[in-house]
């Protein structure tokens, strides 16, 4: 078996995307990894977003690098024997980054994970869209990894969720408490925060996560989008409406933009993935 | 981060705030003369906004206007929303 614990483990995020709610996804995140006793010295955050420090630094999130410098900084870390990447953020069909400008390629992103010193054993999880242009790639050369991933060939999708209390920023105020969450990746550290064993072998493995991530997100998304026929019919309105009434650009674009959204969606399935299972199954948290 | 609640910015129309609220959209504090918050609907477009959320101007070069603080809503939302995670 391979035990994770507060220090034998890197944990890593990578997020291509100019919204801030995926950033927020990495906020909640580490949020429940300081709550298991993870240090700040065993995470790092790649991302692109233009303004990410206004996001991340009130919550203490200084660990931040460029996505385009993560091929180069894993190779430099400290040593771990664990590394658990969490891709979250905008997916294209090239990798990370743009269609046009991919910043890392799949190829590129498991390679920077065996280049981590001292690493035994990879975990990396995909809740980007496109997840599934991860899948199927060379999991059992040493070091061996574990992929998994929201969703495989589709768009993944991100739920409004409010926190009981809002997270507390480091000055102590009170700060982020709902935003678009990817629901796969929020339901994977929720189970995170108290582990359980799902299939009954006498342990909380990763394979437990994937399954209990997996049954939460979907069960979410299918109670949620009962009402999405009913509200797309209200956006088509309004949005008309606002056409016709001339509405400011910035009121008619938010409405398209809600529409869209909401019409996408109820035509998208997510439906998550995993290889490598054996060893997912030896995982432990 | 700022927490304010939606309710404060009365110009701004709720679809708009709703976005801001899922963090689709992003909202700053600024330092400006004549704007309270910047905020951004896309790598194109921002807008300046004055303290009650009344658009102030969409011109262009809005978006290079240095920021301050990231903005959040700390009263709840009228109802759940979903969103895809491609662009």
């Amino acid at each position: 078996m391979h035990q994770i614990n507060d220090g034998n483990t890197l944990w890593v995020f990578a997020c291509c995307s100019q919204e801030p709610r995926h950033l927020y996804d990495i906020v909640f995140a580490v949020d429940v990894l300081r709550q298991r006793g993870v240090l700040d010295e065993h995470i790092l955050c790649f991302v692109d977003h233009r303004r990410q420090a206004v996001h991340l630094q009130p919550y203490g999130i200084d660990n931040v690098y460029h996505v385009s410098q993560l091929v180069d900084v894993m190779s430099h870390v400290k040593p771990h024997s664990y590394v658990v990447v969490t891709v979250t953020g905008h997916g294209q069909v090239m990798g990370l980054g743009g269609e046009a400008w991919p910043l890392v390629r799949p190829a590129e992103l498991v390679a920077a994970i065996r280049s981590v010193p001292g690493i035994t054993l990879g975990v990396v999880m995909l809740t980007q869209c496109f997840g599934g242009i991860f899948h199927l790639l060379d999991a059992a050369s040493i070091p061996p990894l574990v992929l998994l991933g929201a969703t495989n060939l589709n768009p993944s999708l991100s739920i409004s969720i409010q926190l009981r209390q809002p997270l507390l920023q480091t000055n102590g105020a009170g700060g982020l408490s709902g935003w678009a969450a990817n629901v796969f990746m929020a339901d994977f550290f929720e189970w995170l925060r108290s582990p359980m064993d799902i299939d009954g072998d006498g342990n909380a493995t990763l394979l437990d996560a994937y399954r209990a991530a997996g049954v939460r997100s979907n069960e979410r998304l299918r109670k949620i989008k009962a009402g999405y026929f009913m509200q797309a019919r209200t956006l088509a309105s309004a949005l008309e409406q606002a056409s016709r009434e001339s509405k400011p650009e910035i009121v008619r674009q938010a409405i398209e933009k809600q529409l869209q959204d909401t019409l996408e969606i109820l035509h998208t399935h997510q439906e998550p993935w995993i290889l490598h299972a054996n060893l997912a199954r030896q995982l432990q948290f | 981060m700022k927490a304010i609640d939606s309710s404060d910015l009365v110009r701004l129309a709720a679809e708009v705030k709703s976005l801001i609220r899922d963090g689709v959209y992003s909202l700053y504090t600024v330092q400006h003369p004549s704007a309270a918050f910047l905020l951004v609907t896309s790598q194109d477009d921002a807008y300046l906004l004055a303290s009650d959320g009344e658009v102030v101007d969409g011109a262009s070069g809005a978006s290079e206007v240095q920021v301050e603080q990231a903005v959040c809503f700390a009263d709840p939302p009228a109802r759940d929303s979903l969103h895809v995670n491609w662009i």
